[in-house]
């Protein structure tokens, strides 16, 4: 799994899409933390991290549209599927250099709040738990980018589905203040994405979001060592 | 025993032959029946490790001597249009459930919480709610029902409190700043304000006037319905001042009034405003603080009534009048000081003036002075410290401006009252500056001292917010700031082209 990482790593040192990524994730998230801080005079961490995470959900997937579809379209799957790696551990490998990239750049954003720290009392403890929220959302939407990028080998096809399906998730959680029925409502809180982010930027560090989030990148994750397992053995 | 039992378990599933398909499937649904459960758990027992600061609100014990009088007597129920589920995870609306909650738990029997979907039109226990009989309030305004509306509710009367001016809604129950964010939180008292509302048996009108460039100030409106004042427009052009007005409020005018010719029989503005003062009115002025030219109408009127204001001039001969509420650098015996905002580079300094000291003590930069005649009652002076400059050309003598004063105008029908500070900025808005004095128990105290308002709320909680603002900062600084977290992306945009060029023709 560290080999794999690695050499996930280096590649996206090595080619243009993880100078791409980081370049457009630094220059929007600093756009980002300029407006919604110094542009409008306040310290506010809850205004940043919510639009980091709607614009996370349209850059994540350009990080992950390569993980699989790039290996299938140039043929070489054939090589990690007869390797040595467990399928599990090339799947956290990918995931993990993938989620490398975006907290790097994530921290670095967040480091922007040491310049109002002369200007305002800035709550680092909801700083962090806001951080760690998107961090969670974050490795979320990387497994399931992931997911719908095993399923084809189109990397295009791969970063729409898999943004139509994390703005589906993100759209849920408003529709449900529309919901008469309790229990439905609850049943549509309980799994969605923006419901459980938005108990974090209350301030609340929520062992139960918390585990949610783990589950759902863990299930994706599954999911894709699925895919791999059965192609596989489909030959 | 553990290898053991993972061994049993696999040759279990591997001799049902159940299919990947079914394994996937259980691992979703139990992922999926955890998470409900761990949600129902959050939601019953909270499973938080960190809360926030809006869960460690707590009463302050103000409203046992404010509802002293009629918790005993009558019964009030309070209307979420929001399931409590919902509203207890609203950015806003978690801080006002907390208080309203802590209320009824304070006075049960006095006060009760109802929580109602405002798309089902039922509460929580299924009873169908009509919505639609507060759609009109009682003085015939048509007031809109959303999800933040509030609705106060005795056997006498109710009150409808809707935000439709903030995005986060709730806004009733927070103070806003000139820009529109949250400062404070002051739900406690408006809670306790509005209930007592609905419990009074008559109620005024408070009329701001329209058509003069006047500045609607936010948080005054919210005072004022604290205050127990149901909130109109005027248009004294076209109207006479109506019976049930308790309080005429000109906002910083920025056009002069109308005065009609002598004797031509038309009724103007300032005939209108006279004679509601001199049977009796109160009127609340507050004067524009950039203002640069003069009123010669308008202030006429008010040079009738004792009330005279004298500007002074700033370097570069600007003129301006502003008051900001900050007790701990105060120039004043009540806790207030003055400066001077200039626009562009003098502008940055804004803050750094305010209380800038000069050898004869602590320099006023600017204000605006009340020259009172002998029906007037200062409000506000500055202290024997406060030093003015008058054309930047050094310190002039002072020591007893009046920066807020009280007009006692007696006539036929009655006593009216006319107040007059120079600045706009005289309101709620600068609650929190300091902890030490609030704007609104100086309006409080104003309203019941001289208008004639009933019990004012005193000594709620107010839960500063202000914290989030950022002081101090300067637009040049911010443009420092802005450039710095430019260059970072830009110099990584350079390094990769250089990089990935090298290594490509390597």
């Amino acid at each position: 799994m560290l080999a794999i990482y690695k050499k996930e790593l280096r590649t996206y040192f090595t080619s243009a899409i993880g100078y791409v990524f980081l370049v457009i994730f630094l220059a929007v998230g600093g756009a980002i933390f300029c407006l919604t801080t110094m542009y409008s005079m306040s310290a506010s961490v809850t205004n940043f991290y919510t639009y980091m995470m709607l614009f996370s959900a349209v850059m994540l997937p350009i990080l992950t549209m390569k993980s699989f579809s790039e290996e299938r379209k140039i043929r070489t799957e054939q090589l990690l599927l007869t390797s040595p790696v467990s399928l599990t551990g090339m799947v956290l490998g990918k995931f993990l250099a993938a989620f490398t990239m975006f907290a790097g750049a994530l921290v670095v954003c967040s480091l922007y709040f040491l310049f109002l720290t002369p200007y305002a009392a800035i709550k680092f403890s909801l700083l962090f738990c806001n951080l760690i929220a998107l961090l969670l959302v974050g490795m979320t939407f990387i497994a399931i980018g992931m997911f719908v990028s095993s399923l084809t080998e189109n990397q295009l096809a791969a970063a729409v589905g898999t943004m139509a399906i994390l703005l589906v998730l993100l759209a849920v959680g408003l529709l449900n203040q529309l919901i008469g029925a309790y229990w439905l409502r609850f049943l549509i809180g309980s799994i969605s994405i923006f419901t459980r982010f938005q108990t974090f930027t209350n301030g609340y560090f929520d062992l139960a979001s918390l585990f949610y989030y783990l589950s759902v990148c863990a299930v994706f994750l599954y999911l894709t060592v699925r895919v791999y397992d059965r192609r596989r053995h489909n030959g | 025993m553990k290898k053991d039992f993972l061994k049993k378990a696999k040759s279990t599933v591997e001799s049902r032959r159940f299919s990947m398909t079914t394994i996937t499937v259980l691992v979703i649904a139990l992922a999926m029946f955890v998470n409900a459960l761990l949600y129902a758990l959050d939601e019953k027992v909270g499973l938080s490790v960190i809360r926030p600061s809006s869960s460690e609100i707590t009463l302050s014990g103000a409203t046992d001597t404010y509802f002293d009088d009629v918790k005993d007597l009558r019964h009030v129920t309070l209307t979420f249009c929001m399931p409590e589920d919902e509203l207890s995870s609203h950015t806003t609306g978690a801080y006002v459930l907390r208080t309203a909650k802590q209320l009824a738990e304070r006075y049960p029997g006095f006060i009760t919480l109802r929580f109602v979907n405002i798309i089902t039109k039922r509460d929580a226990d299924g009873n169908a709610v009509d919505l639609t009989r507060y759609q009109t309030d009682e003085t015939g305004e048509e007031v809109s029902i959303t999800k933040t509306t509030v609705i106060f509710e005795s056997t006498r009367h109710f009150r409808v409190l809707t935000d439709t001016y903030s995005t986060a809604g709730f806004a009733d129950f927070f103070t806003l700043n000139s820009s529109g964010k949250l400062v404070a939180y002051n739900g406690e008292e408006v809670l306790a304000a509005m209930i007592r509302f609905v419990l009074a048996d008559e109620h005024k009108t408070a009329y701001f006037t329209n058509y003069h460039g006047e500045t609607a100030d936010l948080a005054l409106r919210t005072v004022l319905a604290t205050a127990g004042y149901y909130i109109k427009d005027i248009d004294l052009r076209e109207n006479e001042i109506p019976d049930d007005a308790g309080l005429v409020l000109i906002s910083a005018p920025q056009s002069d009034f109308e005065q009609g010719a002598a004797g031509s029989g038309v009724r103007s503005e300032i005939d209108r405003l006279s004679d509601y003062v001199e049977n009796g009115g109160n009127l609340y002025v507050a004067l524009h603080s950039y203002l640069k030219r003069d009123l010669p109408v308008f202030g006429a009127f008010l040079e009738k009534y004792g009330l005279r204001v004298a500007t002074t001039d700033l370097t570069g001969g600007q003129t301006v009048q502003n008051i900001v509420k900050d007790a701990d650098r105060a120039i004043t015996t009540d806790g207030f000081t003055f400066s001077a905002r200039l626009s562009g580079e003098a502008g940055d300094d804004f803050l750094s003036r305010v209380g800038r000291y000069s050898e004869n003590g602590v320099l006023v930069a600017h204000t605006g002075r009340i020259l009172p005649a002998d029906n007037v009652t200062p409000l506000l002076v500055t202290s024997s410290a406060a030093v003015t400059e008058a054309g930047g050309a050094g310190a002039d003598g002072a020591g007893s401006y009046t920066v807020a004063a009280v007009a006692a105008v007696d006539g036929a029908g009655g006593t009216g009252h006319i107040f007059l500070s120079p600045s706009i900025y005289l309101s709620a808005s600068d609650a929190l500056t300091s902890t030490k004095y609030a704007n609104r128990d100086f309006l409080f105290s104003l309203f019941e001292s001289y208008f004639g308002a009933g019990k004012m709320p005193y000594g709620t909680t107010l839960v500063n917010l202000s914290a989030d603002l950022l002081e101090n900062l300067t637009m040049q600084t911010a443009k420092i700031y802005t450039a710095i977290i430019a260059v970072i992306p830009a110099a990584l945009c350079v390094f990769a082209v250089i990089y990935l060029y090298r290594r490509k023709n390597r």
